[in-house]
């Protein structure tokens, strides 16, 4: 596995990739700007095959996989020493008959089927006319002994993190990614704690100029069953309309039923978009 | 131009393509955005869109966008 050390290389490879080969299959749409930050952070990669190129983006405790490869060849086979994660995105079934011809080859390469999401989305923008959070259910929480805060995570870090690694079901990706995301400034938490333990997390993102993305919601084992996982999004996407963000979505996997009547009862609808994971241990 | 409105319509109707000139720069589309415009383009439209054609000036408005679209169209 080589890396890449350039933007300019990168786009040297692919370009060369694209005169060997007779059309390029490939399920990687980042942006210059994208892909440039990771290669600036040292974390891209890449292996050359008849059938094309495998670009391999180091997520710590495995890679995301981007493949380049010849229209209708079969896929690579390879070994690697972390996981790999390749990721299909398709938005109203657009790309479903690419992506179920594609599944086949993927299988036969050994990458096993792993997850399926569906993006779920809310308006918040100032037309909205409720509140998400209403001053009851603050004062109900307040009441109940419970603090919150949307920007009071290193008070509580080393909890936080021990919190979402016995919590997070993500197969063999790490507590120690989740650390990492912790420490990044783009990532957003809000934190309810009661008698000095944290209650509830919601990890967040700004990813556009008026869009941002829920990632987690973790409530403690010890405070389930008091609503504060409504709570605490309902808490979040008030703060974020009045920071001036208009949309709200979320992955959630098909088979959580309870993280969907949550964002469903919040007023959360599927969007149409879906992804589909596969990973090769 | 019109098919090319109803796709970007149909991928983010919250979303004024006529009056937005840094759809990319600004932010206003996300990657996911782009990774279903493209597909889209490329079914509707027998092209081609490559990686090294994914340049915010190629997406920031619905002119720059048809004007990639009818480039590719044409090459083929």
């Amino acid at each position: 596995m080589k890396k890449i050390e350039s933007l300019s290389e990168y786009r040297a490879l692919l370009g060369e990739n694209k005169k060997t080969h007779n059309g390029i299959d490939k399920n990687c749409f980042l942006l210059p700007s994208g892909m440039e930050k990771f290669i600036s952070a040292g974390k891209v990669y890449y292996r050359s095959y008849d059938q094309g190129i495998l670009i391999f983006i180091d997520e710590n405790s495995y890679y995301n996989l981007y493949y380049y490869i010849e229209k209708g060849s079969c896929f690579p086979v390879f070994s690697c020493e972390k996981p790999v994660l390749i990721e299909e995105l398709s938005q109203n079934g657009s790309r479903d008959a690419y992506i179920a011809a594609n599944e086949a080859r993927l299988k036969a390469a050994g990458f096993g089927f792993y997850r399926k999401s569906f993006q779920y989305e809310i308006g918040i923008g100032a037309e909205e006319p409720q509140r998400f959070c209403t001053a009851e259910d603050e004062q109900a929480v307040k009441a109940s002994g419970f603090r919150y805060d949307t920007a009071c995570y290193a008070d509580f870090r080393p909890q936080i993190i021990s919190l979402w690694k016995e919590s997070l079901d993500f197969g063999d990706i790490s507590g120690d990614d989740l650390a990492l995301e912790l420490s990044q400034d783009e990532e957003l938490l809000t934190v309810i704690s009661g008698d000095g333990a944290v209650a509830c997390t919601y990890l967040y993102e700004i990813v556009g100029r008026d869009v941002s993305e829920g990632r987690h919601v973790v409530t403690n084992p010890s405070y389930y069953r008091k609503g504060l996982g409504s709570f605490v999004l309902g808490l979040t996407l008030d703060h974020l309309r009045a920071e001036g963000i208009k949309r709200h979505y979320t992955w959630i996997h098909e088979q959580n039923i309870p993280s969907v009547r949550m964002h469903e009862r919040l007023g959360f609808l599927q969007n149409g978009r879906s992804s589909i994971q596969y990973i090769l241990k | 131009m019109e098919e090319m409105m109803q796709i970007l319509k149909g991928v983010r109707p919250d979303v004024d393509f006529e009056n937005e000139k840094l759809l990319i720069d600004n932010k206003v589309l996300d990657s996911f955005d782009i990774i279903t415009i493209v597909s889209e383009f490329n079914e509707n439209f027998d092209i081609e869109i490559d990686v090294e054609d994914l340049e915010p000036y190629n997406f920031n408005t619905i002119e720059a966008m048809w004007e990639l679209i009818t480039k590719l169209q044409e090459e083929g």
